[in-house]
C-alpha cells in the first residue's frame, strides 16, 4: 500500500463518507456516487485518488473511470497493472493533486 | 466464438457496429478484443457494440469493454451498447460499470445516441 | 451424513470447456430452486473461479485437471436453500498465512474476477489442499424471493453450512 498520499494529506478536510468504509462494497458505492453526481470537490478527488491504490482491482477500476469523467485525466494509470507500477502513477495523481490544490503541509503553514 | 462470428457492419456515418456472437468468455474475448482494436484503429465517429446475439459474458469479456471505452474517449469516438440480456446487465451491474458505460435497448436507439 | 459430493466432475484446463461447466452448475442450481438470474450468476462465479485457475494456477496450460464438486445445502427444516461448490487444482500452492494482509489479486491475480466471485456468492474461502494445488470452496444461499425446490428423497443434503 502506498503511504505517501496519507502522510501528505493528513491535516487536508476530511475526505466524503464512503471512501474510508471498511466494507469494499460502500467503498465502491461512494465512488459510483460521486461519478454519477459529478463531486469534484478537493476532497472527493482526493478520496478518490487513495482508491486508485486499493487492493480490489475492481475498486481501483471504479476510481480511475470516475477520476477520468470527472478531471479528464488518466496519467496512463491502468488498474489492471502491478503494484510497482501503479505506485508511478499513483504517484503522479498525489502530485497533480497538490499542483491544482496545494499539500497538507502547505494548508498548516497558510494557517500558521 | 470462431473470428467469423463477430460481425462487424461500417455504416456511411462513420458508425462501425461490432456484434459479438454467442458466449463472450476467456476463450472468446480476444476475438471480440480484436476486432474492436481494428475497428477502433480506423478511428470511427460512432462505435456501437450490439450484445443482443451475446448470451453470456464474463469479467473477460467485460473488460474488453472497459478497454475499448477508454480507448474510444482518448480517440473521440461516441461507443454505445445495446442489445443486451438480463444476464449480461448483471455483470454490469455487479461490477458497478453500467453508470459508466452508455447503454440503451437497440441498435436504432444506438444510432440516434 | 454422506460428505461424498453430490456432482463431481473432472475437466482440463482447456477454455473451450469452459460453457459446459456453466451450463452445468446453471442446470444444477435451477433444479435447486435458484431462479434463473442467480443460476447465471453462479454460474459465471464457477467460470470466474476456473479461469483464475487457468490463467494463473496453470499459466494457461491446456491439459491439467481441474475439479468442481456440488453439494447442496438444507436448513434446519430439511428444505433445500443453497448450494456449496468447490473448485480444486494442482497448480502451485500459496501460503495462506502470506495471504494474510496481502492483496488476493497479488498471489493469484484475478482482477475482476476475484471481486465477481465475492459479490455472487455469500461465502468464499481459499485454501491449500492437503498434499498439492488449491481449494476455492463457496456457498450461495437461495434468495428469500425463490420458492425452494423439491429434492427427492435421500439425497443426503448438507445441513447448513
Amino acid at each position: 500500500m502506498l503511504l505517501i498520499p496519507v502522510v501528505l494529506w493528513a491535516g487536508c478536510a476530511p475526505i466524503p463518507v464512503g471512501f474510508d468504509a471498511p466494507s469494499e462494497t460502500k467503498r465502491q458505492d461512494a465512488i459510483v456516487a460521486a461519478a454519477a453526481s459529478g463531486d469534484r470537490r478537493p476532497e472527493t478527488l482526493r478520496g478518490l485518488i487513495e482508491q486508485l491504490d486499493s487492493p480490489d482491482a475492481a475498486t481501483r477500476m471504479l476510481a480511475i473511470l470516475t477520476l477520468d469523467r470527472l478531471t479528464g485525466q488518466t496519467f496512463g494509470y491502468d488498474y489492471t497493472d502491478p503494484a510497482w507500477k501503479r505506485e508511478r502513477s499513483v504517484q503522479t495523481w498525489v502530485d497533480w493533486y497538490d499542483s491544482e490544490y496545494g499539500t497538507a503541509s502547505a494548508s498548516e503553514a497558510d494557517h500558521g | 466464438m470462431p473470428e467469423e462470428q463477430v460481425r462487424i457492419a461500417r455504416e456511411g456515418s462513420g458508425t462501425v457496429i461490432v456484434a459479438p456472437q454467442g458466449d463472450v468468455d476467456m476463450s472468446c474475448s480476444p476475438v471480440l478484443r480484436t476486432a474492436l482494436r481494428g475497428e477502433q484503429d480506423l478511428r470511427p465517429r460512432r462505435l456501437i457494440v450490439d450484445l443482443g446475439d451475446v448470451g453470456y459474458m464474463d469479467s473477460s469479456g467485460l473488460a474488453t469493454l472497459v478497454e475499448a471505452m477508454r480507448t474510444a474517449k482518448r480517440n473521440g469516438t461516441r461507443m454505445v451498447l445495446c442489445g443486451m440480456n438480463d444476464k449480461v446487465r448483471a455483470i454490469f451491474e455487479i461490477a458497478r460499470l453500467h453508470q459508466f458505460f452508455t447503454i440503451v435497448d437497440d441498435v436504432s436507439k444506438a444510432r440516434e445516441g | 451424513m454422506d460428505d461424498r459430493a453430490h456432482v463431481r466432475v473432472e475437466l482440463l484446463s482447456n477454455p473451450a470447456y469452459l460453457s459446459g461447466a456453466r451450463e452445468l452448475i446453471s442446470s444444477v442450481c435451477k433444479r435447486l430452486g435458484f431462479d434463473d438470474l442467480t443460476c447465471s450468476k453462479v454460474a459465471l462465479a464457477v467460470d470466474e473461479a476456473l479461469c483464475n485457475v487457468i490463467r494463473h494456477g496453470y499459466k494457461h496450460s491446456e491439459d491439467r485437471p481441474i475439479w468442481i464438486s456440488l453439494w447442496p445445502l438444507v436448513n434446519e427444516g430439511g428444505q433445500p436453500d443453497g448450494v456449496k461448490l468447490m473448485i480444486e487444482d494442482e497448480a502451485e500452492q500459496v501460503d495462506p498465512e502470506k495471504m494474510k494482509g496481502r492483496e488476493l489479486s497479488d498471489i493469484r491475480p484475478g482482477g475482476l474476477g476475484v471481486h465477481i466471485i465475492r459479490d455472487v456468492m455469500d461465502d468464499v474461502r481459499y485454501e491449500r489442499r492437503e498434499q498439492v494445488g488449491m481449494r476455492l470452496t463457496m456457498t450461495k444461499r437461495v434468495p428469500r424471493c425463490c420458492t425452494p425446490a423439491r429434492l427427492s428423497g435421500g439425497m443426503g443434503a448438507h445441513r447448513g453450512g
